[in-house]
C-alpha cells in the first residue's frame, strides 16, 4: 500500500529543545495509528507539521506533497480535529453546516444530516450554546461527512466525560472507519483507543521510541504475572519493566521466548499504557 | 453562491454589527424625525433684524444662520448646550426671539430651504458614515485576530481554503461591502429622515413635500454613493494596515495598530522636531473628512451634496490616492503572508 505519510529525518527545534529530532516514519493507508507521548514530547509539533501548521527540517510528505507549502491542496484530503474548542462559539450549526458544504468539494451534507438527527443538538443553536459533549458531536458530524483520506485527531475527546468518550471512537470506527481510510490519533487516554489502534508509535523527546503494527506488539512484548516464587527466576530473564500488582509482581519483556516465560506465571499481551511507562521509563533512563 | 461569496456571508455572519449598529441608527433617526427636534429645533434669530442679519425680507438665511440651525440641530452634545445657554441668554434678555420650525422655514426663501435640507441629508450620510466607519475600523482589527483568540482558527485553516481567499474576503467586507453598506444606510436615513420630517411639518403647518425636492433628495443619494468609494478608495491603506495588525498581533491588536505609529511621531518630534509622521497619519485618516468640509464652504448656492462629489473626486485624482492603493497591497500581502505562516499553536 502506498504511504499516506512519509517523514525522513523530521527536525524541529525552538530555540534549544529539539521538539521533533530526525525523526523517521511512514504512515500507510488504512491504518489506524495511535502518536502517544508524554506532554513535550514532540506529538503535537509532528501533528502541526503534517497539517502544514509550522515549518520544519528534514522531508515529510503527506499524500505526497509538502504539507508545509501545499497546504490548502493537502486540506482537500485532510481533516483534523485538534480539540473541542475549536469550533468558533459565535457560529449557528446551521451555518457551519451550510458552510462547509459550500466550501469542501467533499462534504456529504445527507451523512452531516444524518448523523445530527441522531444527536440532541438543535440547528439553531449557537455553539457557544451547546454543551462539551454536543460541540464535539457537531464537529465530528462535520468530520465524518468529509470524505477525506486521512484524518487527524489531537486530543479529540479532552474534557469529555466517559460515555461520551467510549461514543466518539466507537462512532469513528463503526461509522467512518473503511479500511481505506487513515486515522492519525494523539491522547492521553491510551486505554480507550487501544482496541482501535492497528498501529503504534511511542515518541519521547522528539525521537521515536517505538513503530510497530499492533500484531507485531503483542508478539514482541509480554507481560508476565510471575508467581511468587518465580520472582528472582523471572529478573534473570531481563525485565523491561517490574511492576508490583495486588499480591503479584508484573514483568514486561522485550522478544522473551515464551516457552520460558509460561513457566514462571501466566503470559498475556501488556496494555499499552503499560507498555508506554515501560518504555518511557526505559528511555529516561 | 461561489466559495468567496460564503467567505463574505460568514463575515456578515461573525460581526453582525455591520449591519446592526445602521438598523439603530435608522431607527434613532425615525423616532427623531417625528417626535423630536433633532433635525429642526426651534430657530433663534434677532429681534429687529433678519436671519442673515440684514433686515427681514425675502433674503433668508446667511450661511451662519444655516450654521447655526445645524448645529442647534445636535443638540443633544455637551458642549453644543452651552451654546444653547447663551442663545436662551440672548433671546431672554431681549435681543433675540425664538421661533417656531414652521415660522422659521416660513421666513426661508427656496434656494435657502434647499440647502439647509441638503445640509440635513449630508449630515445623516456624515452621522452613518461615521458609525459604520467606527465599525468597520474595529471590523478589520478583530478580522484576523479574533479566530486565533479562541483558536477557531484551527477549525478555519482545516478546511481547504487558501490564507490568501481568507484575508481578501476580509479586506473585500472592509473596503466594499461596509461602505456599501454605509451608503445604502444613509440614503434609507434621508429617506427615513424625509418621511419622519414630513409628519412633523404636517404637525407645524410647514410647507407640505418640503422634504421631497427630487433634485435634493437625488443629489444626496449621490453624495452618499460618492462618499463611499471614496471611503473604498482612500482607506484602503488603512484596512489593510490593520489587517496586518490583526494577523500580526499576539495579544491586543489594537496596540499593535496604534503603538507603532505613535511612537514613530512622538520620537520624530523629540529627534527632529518636526511632525511629518502626525501629518501624514492625520492625511491618511481625515483627508476625505476636510474634502467634504471644504465643500460646504467653497461653493454657497449649489447643493452641497453635489459639491461633495465633486470634491472629493478632486482627492481621488491626486498622486497620494495612487501611493495609498500600492501601499495597500503591500500591506495586505504582508497579512496574507503573516496569516499563512504564522505558527498557530495547537
Amino acid at each position: 500500500m502506498p504511504n499516506l505519510i512519509e517523514a525522513r529525518g523530521l527536525s524541529k527545534v525552538y530555540g534549544s529543545t529539539h521538539a521533533l529530532d530526525g525523526v523517521n516514519f511512514e504512515i500507510s493507508e488504512g491504518k489506524i495509528v495511535g502518536l502517544i507521548g508524554p506532554n513535550g514530547a514532540g506529538k503535537t509539533t509532528a501533528m502541526k507539521a503534517i497539517l502544514g501548521l509550522t515549518r520544519f527540517d528534514g522531508s515529510l510528505t503527506v499524500l505526497g506533497r509538502d504539507p508545509y507549502r501545499h497546504r490548502h491542496e493537502i486540506m482537500q484530503d485532510v481533516c483534523f480535529i485538534a480539540d473541542v474548542a475549536v469550533l468558533p462559539r459565535w457560529i449557528r450549526v446551521q451555518q457551519v453546516v451550510d458552510f462547509v458544504a459550500a466550501t469542501h468539494p467533499r462534504f456529504r451534507r445527507e451523512v452531516c444530516d444524518q448523523f445530527l438527527s441522531r444527536t440532541d443538538i438543535k440547528r439553531s443553536s449557537r455553539v457557544r450554546e451547546l454543551s462539551k459533549g454536543m460541540i464535539t458531536q457537531l464537529h465530528l458530524a462535520l468530520v465524518m461527512a468529509i470524505d477525506a483520506k486521512l484524518l487527524v485527531l489531537d486530543e479529540p475527546t479532552l474534557g469529555l466525560d466517559i460515555l461520551m468518550r467510549k461514543q466518539f471512537y466507537e462512532t469513528l470506527l463503526n461509522e467512518y472507519f473503511d479500511g481505506q481510510r487513515t486515522i492519525l490519533v494523539t491522547t492521553h487516554q491510551v486505554e480507550e483507543v487501544e482496541h482501535i489502534l492497528t498501529d503504534l508509535m511511542f515518541i519521547n523527546r522528539g525521537r521515536i521510541v517505538l513503530d510497530a503494527s499492533m500484531d507485531d506488539v503483542a508478539e514482541r512484548y509480554a507481560q508476565l504475572a510471575v508467581k511468587p516464587d518465580r520472582v528472582e527466576e523471572a529478573r534473570t530473564l531481563g525485565p523491561i519493566a517490574v511492576r508490583q500488582g495486588l499480591g503479584r509482581v508484573h514483568m514486561i519483556y522485550d522478544g522473551a521466548a515464551r516457552a520460558e516465560l509460561e513457566k514462571l506465571g501466566e503470559v498475556g499481551a501488556p496494555s499499552v499504557a503499560d507498555l508506554f511507562v515501560a518504555l518511557m521509563q526505559g528511555d529516561r533512563s | 453562491m461561489n466559495r468567496f461569496a460564503w467567505l463574505v456571508r460568514r463575515e456578515f455572519w461573525e460581526h453582525r454589527a455591520i449591519w446592526i449598529a445602521p438598523l439603530i441608527v435608522l431607527a434613532v433617526m425615525l423616532v427623531g424625525a417625528v417626535t423630536g427636534n433633532v433635525f429642526l429645533g426651534d430657530v433663534r434669530v434677532s429681534a429687529d433684524i433678519g436671519l442673515d442679519g440684514k433686515p427681514t425680507g425675502e433674503s433668508g438665511l446667511s450661511e451662519e444662520d444655516i450654521a447655526e440651525l445645524s448645529s442647534i440641530r445636535g443638540a443633544e452634545d455637551l458642549h453644543k448646550l452651552e451654546r444653547l445657554e447663551k442663545l436662551e441668554k440672548a433671546a431672554s434678555s431681549g435681543e433675540m426671539r425664538v421661533v417656531s420650525a414652521g415660522e422659521a422655514l416660513a421666513m426661508v426663501s427656496p434656494e435657502k430651504r434647499q440647502s439647509l435640507l441638503a445640509i440635513i441629508y449630508a449630515a445623516v450620510a456624515g452621522l452613518m458614515f461615521f458609525v459604520v466607519g467606527i465599525i468597520g475600523f474595529f471590523y478589520a482589527l478583530d478580522s484576523l485576530y479574533a479566530d486565533r483568540r479562541d483558536r477557531s482558527v484551527l477549525f478555519w485553516k482545516s478546511l481547504p481554503l487558501s490564507d490568501t481567499e481568507t484575508v481578501l474576503s476580509k479586506f473585500f467586507v472592509a473596503v466594499v461591502a461596509i461602505p456599501a453598506v454605509a451608503a445604502v444606510a444613509s440614503i434609507a436615513g434621508q429617506l427615513v429622515m424625509a418621511a419622519g420630517g414630513s409628519i412633523k411639518l404636517a404637525f407645524i403647518g410647514g410647507p407640505a413635500g418640503l422634504m421631497w425636492m427630487p433634485q435634493v433628495l437625488g443629489g444626496s443619494a449621490i453624495g452618499a454613493l460618492a462618499l463611499a468609494i471614496v471611503c473604498a478608495l482612500w482607506f484602503a491603506p488603512l484596512v489593510a494596515y490593520l489587517l496586518l495588525a490583526s494577523a500580526w498581533a499576539p495579544k491586543s491588536p489594537f496596540l499593535w495598530a496604534v503603538l507603532p505609529p505613535a511612537a514613530a511621531a512622538m520620537l520624530e518630534e523629540i529627534a527632529f522636531g518636526s511632525s511629518h509622521v502626525i501629518g501624514l497619519i492625520k492625511y491618511r485618516t481625515l483627508a476625505p473628512i476636510e474634502a467634504m468640509f471644504r465643500a460646504d464652504h467653497a461653493k454657497e448656492q449649489a447643493v452641497r451634496s453635489m459639491d461633495i462629489a465633486g470634491n472629493v473626486a478632486e482627492l481621488l485624482a491626486s498622486p497620494g490616492m495612487v501611493i495609498g492603493l500600492v501601499a495597500a497591497a503591500a500591506l495586505l500581502a504582508a497579512a496574507i503572508w503573516v496569516r499563512r505562516y504564522r505558527d498557530e499553536s495547537i
